[in-house]
Formats: C-alpha cells, sequence, structure tokens
C-alpha cells in the first residue's frame, strides 16, 4: 500500500481556489500524507484525494508516493505529535512551549522536559513509527531551539525585540492598509449624520413634484462610486419618503429610470407657508449641505482630536492614519497638510527604527534572505538611505541571492556616496560574486583610492587576483 | 521486562560489562572474579587468541604479538600524526592497511583494529553469557564523547564483528553521569571528569527530577590518558638509563615492554605512597656477559612534575567547556571523577582547585560507565522507563566549499536530533553538477577536518554561476546517524546520503570477519568443553592407576580379573588416544568407561 505525499508547485494558478482547496493547501508541507492532510482537514480520504486530484490537474500540487507509514504509536500519541508538527512552522517560542511571555528560565525547562518526554523518538524506541520518527524529530529540533533560546537572556531579549518588531511591522503595515477603510468609514458617517440631521430638522414640505432623485446632494454621489449598499439605499428611501411627505407614488425611482411627470397638487398642510416646489427643493439640498458641512466638521475634529491623541502616546502610525483620513476630508487644509507631513515623516521613522533592528537581528541570525528583505524595505521607506541600500545588497550576496538585484542597490548606494570605501567594497564583492572580475577590480581600484590602507579592501584585491589566476573548483564539478 | 541489553565500556586499558537486573543496573565480574577485564589481545605461539588478564599475564614474553590500547587506533587514517606515535611507541607491529587505514600484524596476519576490539568485546560478551546462562545479542557500548564519526562508526564495526546488535553508541562521561543520576532523583547541574587510560572527556549535564538527562556542553582529547602519563615515565627512564650506561632501551622490544609495566606500576604506587622503587634487573645486556640492571627511585613530586603538562591542558578544557556551557563555576553543583587516573592525588587536586570543590565519591571511577551504559540500554528497549537522555554533537558538521572553506550547517554541542538548513549556489557559469562533501571539525586541530562521506547533485541548468540554488539540509537522527539531502531548487531534483562514516572497513571485509569471529567463538567455546573433559578423564585416568598394583594383587589369579584389568587398559590408553587428538565427544566417551572402571576397581580394593 502506498501514501500520497503532496508537494506544492509553483505552477498553475493558485488565485481560483475554494475554501477547502485553500484550507488543503495550507496543511500540504511536503512531508505529510494525503491521509494525514484529510485528518486535520476534516474530510475524508476519498475527499482529500479528490481535492488534490482537482489540485493536480490545475498544476498547483504534485505529489510522489511512499510506502504507506506503519507506524505503533496509539491515537492520542499520534494526535499529540501530528498537533505539534502542525504549529512547528508558526508558533512562537512561547506558544510551543506552552509557556507565558514572563516564564522564568526554571519555567522552561520544566516545559521542555516534559514535551521532549512525550516526543523524543528514543521514548519509543522499540516501536515502528514510520514517517512519524521524522516528524517527532523536526518537533525535537524546534523545542530545543526555544529552549536554547528563551534560557539565555541575551538570545531572548533578542528574541523577543524581534517578534515585538514583526509583530509591530506587521501592525503599522496593517495600519497602513487600512487608512483607506477608515477614510471610507469617516465619510459614511458624515453622510449620515448629515441626512439624519437634515431630515429632522425640515419642515414637512409642501407636495412636491421634483423629481427626488436629482435632488440628492452633491457630495454624497460625488464621493460613493461604489454601489450603493442595501441599507443606504433603504435609509434614502426613508429620508425621501419624510422629505417629500407620504404622497402617493412618491418613491425613488430607480437610477436610469425616468420620473414619471408631475401630478397634480395633492393635499397639503394648510398652517403652514406653502412653498414651490423649487423652494423646498432648495431648501432641502441647503439644510442638507449645512448639516454635511457640520458633520464633517465633526468628524474633523474627531480625527484631529485622535491624531493629537496619538501623538501623545507617541504613537505616530495611529496619527498617521488619523491625520491621513482628515486630509483627505478637508485637502485644502494647510495646516492638517504640514501635520501629516510631519506624522508621515515619524512613522516612517518608527517603521524604519523597526526594520532596521530586525534586519540586524536576522543578520546576527544568519538569516541572510529575511535581513535582506528588512533592508530593502527599509530602503523603500527612505530611498537616500545608503546604509541600508548598501546592506540590503550585502545581505543578498551572503544569502547567494539575485546578485542582479543586488548590484543594483549597491550601484544606488554609490552614487549616494561616492567618497566612502564601503560601498566600493560592497559593490565590488557583488562584482566579484557574480564573476565580473574586470568590474569587480575598477570599483575596488577606487575603494583603495579611497582608503588605502583597509585591510578588507586589500584582501579582495587579493581574491581578484587569485581568481584571475585560478579555476575556480568548489563545489567541483562530479 | 524486555530482552537483555548489555552495557559494555570498552576503555582503552581496561573494560566492563553490566546489565539491568531486578535492583538496579550490576557490573558483572569475569571468571576470575574481576569487575574490570583489561582491553588487551594476544595470540599466542600456538595461534590461540587470548584476551584479558591472560593476555596482560603474558605481555612481557609475547610482547610483539599482544595488542594494548587499540582504542587509540580505531577509526583512525594511517597517516594521522596519532598512528604515526603510536606506530614509534608500540611493542606491537602496525601497518598501513588497504584503505589508508591501520593493520596491526600479529604472528604474520593482518588485523584491523575494529577486529581487534571485537575480540574484546567478544570476550565481554561471553563474561555476561556466562552469568546469565543465556545469549546476548544486543549492546550499548560507550565511546569517548569526543570521538568523531568514524571512531564511533569502528567501535560500531568492531560490535557487530563480535556478534551483537549495537543498539546505541551512547558518550562514556554522560554514562557515568546516568549512573551517577539514577534513581536519585536530582535536579543537579554537574561536570563529568573522565580521565581514563587513553582519553580524557569533561562533560556538562544537566539532571532534572523527571528523568531527563541533558547534556549541555561536552569536550576532550582522544589521545589524552594514562598512557601519556605512563610514557612521561618511560621518558625519564630511558632517559636516565642512557646518562648511565649509554644503552637506547628503546631498542629492545622486551626491555620496553617490562618498562611499561614498571612505569605503570610505579604511578600507580605513587597514588598511595610518596616514593616508590623501580627494579629492573637483567633489562638490557651489553655484549654477551654483561647485563645491565635498571633501579631507580621515582618520588611522587618527580611524576607530578613529568605530567604537569598534562594536567593542566585537562583543566584547560575544563575552562573551555564551561565557557562554551555558558555556566560560571559556581552553578555547577558537583563534579564526578571518572577513570583510573583520577585516583592520582595532583589530578584530583587540579580538579577540585578548578571547580572550587572536592569532587563526588558517588561513583565508582571504573564502574560507572558500563553501569551506565547497561541503564540506556534498558530505557530504551524497556518501555515503561521514564527516561531521555538528551545528548549533543562534539563536533561540528558542515560541507566543503567553494575555496576549500568549511561552511558549518550544525555547531558542535547542538542537541540531538537536530537538523539544519542551508542554500548555496553554483560557483562555476554552466556548472551542472555539485559534488557535497560532508565534512566534520576536529578541535583538537581547527583547521583539520575529516571527511565523512560526499556525493553528487547532477542535472542543474547550465546557467551563469551563482544564479542556482541548491538548499543543503543536515540531518543527525537520534541514533546519531548523519544524512544530507542536497536539492535543486529549481527543479526541485534532490539527492541524499546517509553518511556512514569508514572504520576504515567495507562491507565485504567486515562480513569475512564476521565469520572469522564466529569461527573463533566456536573454536574457544569448543577448547573450553575439550579442558574440562580432558580434566576430568585425566583425573580418572590418575585414580584408576594409582589402584593398578592393589586391584593386579587381588585378581591376578583370576581370568576373570586378567580380562578386567586389559580392558582397563584399552580404555585408559583410548581416553589418552582422545585426548591427544582433542577430540570432546571421543573423551567424553571414554570418561564414563573410566569412571566406570574406577567405581569397579574401587568395589574390588574395598571388599578385600
Ligand atoms: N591508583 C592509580 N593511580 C594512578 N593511575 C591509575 C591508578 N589506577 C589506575 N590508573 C590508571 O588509569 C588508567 C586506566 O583507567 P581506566 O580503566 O579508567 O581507563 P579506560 O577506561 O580503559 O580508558 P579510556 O576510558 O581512556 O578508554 C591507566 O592508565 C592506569 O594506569
Ligand atoms: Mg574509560
Amino acid at each position: 500500500m502506498t501514501a500520497i505525499v503532496p508537494h506544492l508547485r509553483n505552477a498553475g494558478d493558485a488565485t481560483q481556489v475554494d475554501a477547502v482547496e485553500r484550507f488543503v493547501l495550507s496543511l500540504i508541507d511536503g512531508t505529510r500524507d494525503a491521509k494525514a492532510i484529510g485528518e486535520e482537514a476534516g474530510l475524508e480520504l476519498a475527499q482529500i484525494e479528490a481535492v488534490l486530484i482537482r489540485l493536480k490537474t490545475r498544476g498547483i500540487v504534485d505529489w510522489t508516493t511512499a510506502a504507506e507509514d506503519e507506524v505503533e504509536l496509539d491515537d492520542s500519541q499520534k494526535s499529540t505529535v501530528l498537533a505539534l508538527f502542525a504549529r512547528v512552522g508558526q508558533a512562537s517560542h512561547y506558544e510551543l512551549l506552552g509557556v507565558p511571555r514572563d516564564a522564568d528560565k526554571k519555567a522552561v525547562k520544566k516545559a521542555y522536559y516534559a514535551v521532549a518526554m512525550a516526543v523524543h523518538p528514543d521514548r519509543f524506541f522499540r516501536k515502528k513509527l514510520g514517517s512519524f520518527k521524522g516528524k517527532m524529530e523536526i518537533i525535537f529540533t524546534r523545542l530545543t531551539e526555544a529552549h536554547d533560546v528563551l534560557s539565555d537572556a541575551t538570545r531572548r531579549a533578542e528574541y523577543d525585540q524581534y517578534i515585538g518588531n514583526t509583530q509591530q511591522a506587521r501592525a503599522i503595515e496593517e495600519m497602513i492598509a487600512r487608512t483607506a477603510e477608515a477614510l471610507a468609514r469617516a465619510e459614511a458617517e458624515v453622510r449620515r449624520e448629515a441626512e439624519a440631521a437634515a431630515a429632522a430638522s425640515m419642515p414637512p414640505p409642501a407636495p412636491a413634484t421634483t423629481r427626488p432623485s436629482g435632488t440628492m446632494p452633491a457630495p454624497v454621489t460625488a464621493r460613493a462610486p461604489t454601489a450603493i449598499s442595501v441599507d443606504d439605499k433603504a435609509r434614502r428611501e426613508a429620508l425621501a419618503k419624510r422629505l417629500l411627505g407620504n404622497r402617493p407614488g412618491g418613491s425613488i425611482r430607480p437610477p436610469g429610470m425616468t420620473a414619471p411627470p408631475p401630478s397634480a397638487p395633492a393635499s397639503s398642510a394648510p398652517e403652514r407657508p406653502k412653498l414651490t416646489t423649487e423652494e423646498a427643493a432648495a431648501l432641502l439640498r441647503k439644510r442638507y449641505e449645512d448639516r454635511f458641512v457640520q458633520a464633517k466638521e465633526g468628524q474633523l475634529k474627531k480625527q484631529l482630536k485622535l491624531a493629537d491623541d496619538a501623538e501623545d502616546r507617541s504613537d505616530f502610525e495611529a496619527a498617521y492614519t488619523a491625520l491621513r483620513v482628515a486630509n483627505q476630508m478637508v485637502p485644502e487644509d494647510r495646516n492638517v497638510a504640514a501635520r501629516l507631513a510631519v506624522a508621515h515623516q515619524r512613522a516612517a521613522e518608527q517603521l524604519s527604527q523597526v526594520y532596521r533592528e530586525k534586519a540586524i537581528y536576522e543578520a546576527t541570525a544568519q538569516h541572510w534572505d529575511e535581513s535582506a528583505k528588512s533592508w530593502r524595505k527599509l530602503a523603500e521607506l527612505n530611498p537616500n538611505n545608503w546604509e541600508a541600500l548598501e546592506r540590503a545588497a550585502d545581505a543578498i550576496v551572503r544569502a547567494k541571492g539575485n546578485l542582479h538585484l543586488a548590484a543594483e542597490l549597491a550601484k544606488r548606494a554609490v552614487d549616494l556616496q561616492p567618497a566612502n570605501a564601503q560601498v566600493y567594497v560592497t559593490l565590488g564583492t557583488v562584482y566579484l560574486e557574480a564573476g565580473q572580475r574586470t568590474g569587480a577590480r575598477a570599483i575596488l581600484e577606487r575603494a583603495r583610492a579611497l582608503a588605502p590602507t583597509s585591510p578588507v579592501v586589500a584582501s579582495l584585491f587579493s581574491s581578484v587576483q587569485k581568481l584571475f589566476g585560478s579555476e575556480p573548483k568548489a563545489p567541483p564539478e562530479g | 521486562m524486555g530482552e537483555k541489553v548489555i552495557g559494555i565500556d570498552l576503555g582503552t586499558t581496561n573494560s566492563c560489562v553490566a546489565i539491568m537486573g531486578e535492583k538496579g543496573p550490576e557490573v558483572i565480574e569475569n571468571k576470575g572474579g574481576y569487575k574490570t577485564t583489561p582491553s588487551m589481545v594476544a595470540i599466542t605461539e600456538t595461534n590461540r587468541r587470548i584476551v584479558g588478564h591472560i593476555a596482560k599475564n603474558q605481555a612481557v614474553t609475547n610482547a610483539e604479538n599482544t595488542v594494548y590500547a587499540a582504542k587509540r587506533l580505531i577509526g583512525r587514517k594511517w597517516n594521522s600524526p596519532q598512528v604515526k606515535n603510536a606506530v614509534a611507541t608500540s611493542s606491537y607491529k602496525i601497518v598501513e592497511g588497504p584503505h589508508r587505514d591501520v593493520r596491526i600484524v600479529l604472528r604474520d596476519k593482518d588485523y584491523s583494529v575494529p577486529e581487534i576490539s571485537a575480540m574484546i568485546l567478544q570476550e565481554m560478551k561471553v563474561i555476561a553469557e556466562d552469568l546469565l546462562g543465556e545469549p546476548v545479542k544486543k549492546a550499548v557500548i560507550t565511546v569517548p564523547a569526543y570521538f568523531n564519526d568514524n571512531q564511533r562508526q569502528g567501535t560500531k564495526d568492531a560490535g557487530e564483528i563480535a556478534g551483537l546488535e549495537v543498539i546505541r553508541i551512547i558518550n562514556e562521561p554522560t554514562a557515568a553521569a546516568l549512573s551517577y543520576g539514577y534513581g536519585r532523583n536530582v535536579d543537579k547541574t554537574v561536570a563529568v571528569y573522565d580521565l581514563g587510560g587513553g582519553t580524557f572527556d569533561i562533560s556538562i549535564l544537566e539532571i532534572a527530577e523527571n528523568g531527563v538527562f541533558r547534556v549541555i556542553a561536552t569536550a576532550g582529547d582522544t589521545f589524552l590518558g594514562g598512557e601519556d602519563f605512563d610514557a612521561r615515565i618511560i621518558d625519564w627512564l630511558v632517559q636516565g638509563f642512557k646518562q648511565e650506561h649509554g644503552l637506547d632501551l628503546r631498542q629492545d622490544r622486551m626491555a620496553l615492554q617490562r618498562l611499561k609495566i614498571a612505569a605503570e606500576k610505579a604511578k600507580c604506587e605513587l597514588s598511595g605512597v610518596k616514593e616508590t622503587e623501580v627494579n629492573l634487573p637483567f633489562i638490557i645486556s651489553r655484549g654477551p656477559n654483561e647485563p645491565l640492571h635498571l633501579q631507580r627511585t621515582l618520588t611522587r613530586q618527580t611524576i607530578e612534575e613529568l605530567a604537569s603538562d598534562l594536567v593542566e591542558r585537562t583543566v584547560e578544557i575544563c575552562r573551555q567547556t564551561l565557557e562554551d556551557a555558558k555556566l560560571e563555576k559556581t552553578e555547577v553543583d558537583d563534579v564526578i571523577l571518572v577513570g583510573g587516573m583520577t585516583r592520582m592525588p595532583k589530578v584530583q587536586a587540579a580538579v577540585a582547585e578548578f571547580f572550587g570543590r572536592e569532587p563526588s565519591r558517588g561513583v565508582h571511577p571504573d564502574e560507572a560507565v558500563a553501569l551506565g551504559a547497561a541503564i540506556q540500554g534498558s530505557a530504551l528497549v524497556d518501555d515503561g522507563k521514564e527516561m531521555i537522555l538528551l545528548d549533543v554533537t562534539p563536533h561540528a558538521l558542515g560541507i566543503m566549499t567553494f575555496g576549500n572553506v568549511f561552511e558549518e550547517l550544525i555547531p558542535a554541542n547542538t542537541t540531538v536530533p537536530t537538523h539544519r538548513t542551508k542554500i548555496f549556489t553554483t560557483s562555476r557559469d554552466n556548472q551542472t553538477a555539485v559534488k557535497i562533501l560532508v565534512m566534520q571539525g576536529d578541535s583538537e586541530n581547527d583547521d583539520h577536518k575529516e571527511l565523512l562521506g560526499e556525493f553528487i547533485l547532477t542535472g542543474l541548468r547550465r546557467a551563469p554561476k551563482g544564479q542556482i540554488e541548491i538548499e543543503v539540509t543536515f540531518e543527525i537522527n537520534a541514533d546519531g546517524i548523519v544524512s544530507v539531502r542536497a536539492k535543486d531548487l529549481e527543479t526541485g531534483l534532490e539527492q541524499s546520503i546517509q553518511v556512514t562514516a569508514t572504520s576504515g572497513l567495507t562491507r565485504d571485509e567486515i562480513n569475512d570477519m564476521i565469520a572469522n569471529a564466529n569461527d573463533d567463538l566456536v573454536d574457544r567455546r569448543a577448547s573450553e568443553e575439550f579442558l574440562a573433559a580432558k580434566q576430568d578423564a585425566e583425573k580418572l585416568i590418575a585414580e584408576i592407576e594409582k589402584l593398578f598394583p592393589q586391584v593386579e594383587e587381588i585378581v591376578k589369579t583370576s581370568d576373570f580379573g586378567r580380562d578386567a584389568i586389559d580392558k582397563a587398559r584399552g580404555i585408559i590408553d583410548k581416553a589418552k588416544a582422545a585426548i591427544e587428538r582433542r577430540d570432546v565427544p571421543a573423551i567424553k566417551e571414554q570418561v564414563d568407561g573410566l569412571s566406570r572402571t574406577h567405581r569397579m576397581f574401587k568395589g574390588v580394593v574395598q571388599k578385600t
């Protein structure tokens, strides 16, 4: 009996997957077999196989087959292992060990030993473990890492900083993404308030023959290019009813339909002075606009207050978000625009700080790929930050990443710092790595001119010489 | 209770075997009643293999064919400095083997080092079987913590040749800690200082109440032990003799062997007394009739001076290990001394001074390691045992990359099982294959890396160098087996190997050696049986012969009597012939006849 072990392929279009397929995709890790994935996803074997076949025909997954597991573990042991295994990728060290953030060394150790005792393969030495053995070893490696990091004060502080930064960066990114949403919300609120206020203060109008659909105040329609939601529509109809009295047939036409011809004047409220239709409409519009302005001012105040409070808390991202909303409302307001510029600067600084620390941590942990990403994000925020560009290029080289990109970044750093030997060294290293000897030599020549005594420059030079002389051989060709 | 697993401490000088009993782990005594057996093997003039005390006893007269300290050679390459040193100082002959490995020549036959070790392991197996009265198949064998993979593999091969399934190789200091912590329910950080005959190890462990033994850091020197102390004394004696008589004692193998024994004896005595006499009459002769004698007084102070750098070196390694463990001396709750050399007062004092505390007397320095191996054996096969051992890999593992740069994937002192991944790229344009060289670090010499294995990943797309990414994953599983995988990230093509470190022997050679060792075991068993039968027969023959005169006197008058006497003589002759032929079944048959005759003779004598 063989088992299917699916893995993801980069080919195929993964955007068209449905919810079940997406869930299944999230469980595919290249080691679990179809049965295990099915168990996790709550699908029968036949169902999971069907899903996998669908995904395979679309080129999204492929699979290898492996001999069916023979596992001598009981169900609870299996599920302990599977549950831990499923979390190995995402869970933080704290989550994995099941200890609180403030757990002391002793608690960390205790938790580590307890979990280790449950999943260490030696505990099941005589049992057949099949694919579970590898899983246990993977879990155990992660547990050990968690323990080692959390019981070393320095590494733990760095890790805390790192997860703090990661969370913060994510929060900021989300917040920025949400600004648009907040803006839309604020507008909706303004509109709602204006409508409600206008309706409340409106005297019962004389029977009007106006085409009500034409009377909607400009700001709302202008600002609501999207389809009107059911709620909005209902509210508007109710408003119109109140504005126009319960005149039969006085309903709003769906957009695009011509209005019926004005009917004969209907009964009216005799004790009030009668308004003509035009007068009523004008009044209505005026009132509405007044209210709208009022509500907008209220919102503006609210956003500015939010911004003030946020600034007091040094929460520059929140301040930035609030000011962006305010600025959208009153683009002509210089004062708000200026504050927004400052907030943007500060938020960027804060985010930059986060990216910088993250990049440095990742570099120390030799996660060069990650580090390169963080430096690049920093450079995106601060296009003139030569250090970010230079570090990003360096990290890419170390991560053995895309050398074209590295060269691009290093060149930008050189443009910004034409008198700094370090940026030449990095660019030179990129060239060297890419095998462009002449380029490397020319660039290092520049570095030498700037820093004639630097040992780094000297040693790079000698690397260039060496490469000229000898054929690269390792890893040697087999 | 599951199947029996024995624990064997395969020492440089002494070996010890233990097993988990009803009341806990126990050391098994050999036939002579000793708890340890010398790790010595010899081939006698009659081409018999002898092991242990008997081998040790004949070492002087059969110096060239007696192997000691073979452990120092296991898993080593012929051209290593350690082997060179052994070639220069050993009284047996060491030659280069077919795979740049090491062979030992005994009576014109080459033996691999694992084969020699297997003889010792087989002896330990037999010691256990004699006690248990049943065959033993499984074993946990210990090695110095600082052994590399090739040395571990050599030890495993030796186990296999000896007919044992080695279910786990564990580290000696770790084993000692197991026996220290077993059944004690302590929560402590301990340092195990193990100075034996050939190797030095230091391990820092944490013992937790719930049965977890976790090694934090370990280090050592696989060529530093009692043998080196002996060598210092030998040098001193040889030097002095040369000054006095102008003769080099090293030229004479037998003299060297006597010096070696005397030096070790003096060293051990000086652990108890302040001064001792080395007295070797007729050690060598000048010309045909001028015998020379060696006689010198050695004081404790002299030996301490001679070996002070050796002791200092162990302390230095302790300091480094503590640093690697990120611990202060004060955080170590107990220091455990293991190994015969820790009986030397100077060693004890140095350890006490360094750690700032008196070492524990908690474990027996000669037995703790074997006991620990037995404990681990039973923990593995017995599901009820709530105990796990989290050990570390003593050496860094990595691959050799462009420009012969060692790229580390798994650092030393990483808890196993473990796995690590790194991404590499091609180093040349249009490179279609990469060779992955799996290397192991060796902290005795930072620059030196041992090659553990190699494989080739082919089918790479032709591209400028640096563009093709190869993901390399190292994995050490719970059994300590290293596997390495390389994957072309573009195509997903994958190649992997299980790194079987080499002891220097091929699979075929090992199989041959297993067969030979089995033959030998049959031989040995048979010879024991032969000896027993022979003794029985000879005893009866002697008694019958004693009775002959009397019986002849009594029965000479009757025909019947004469018949009986002739028959008796016939049986005795047959028995003697059977003994001559070493024909065990025939001897046994004659023994029956002999005892009948004996009973009959005695009856005749008594009646009158
Ligand atoms: N009383 C003593 N004083 C000094 N040294 C001693 C004493 N007793 C034994 N030794 C030395 O201890 C050494 C043997 O120790 P041990 O039996 O622990 O080594 P081993 O386990 O065979 O070797 P290893 O562990 O290094 O492989 C020998 O060198 C021996 O001379
Ligand atoms: Mg020992």
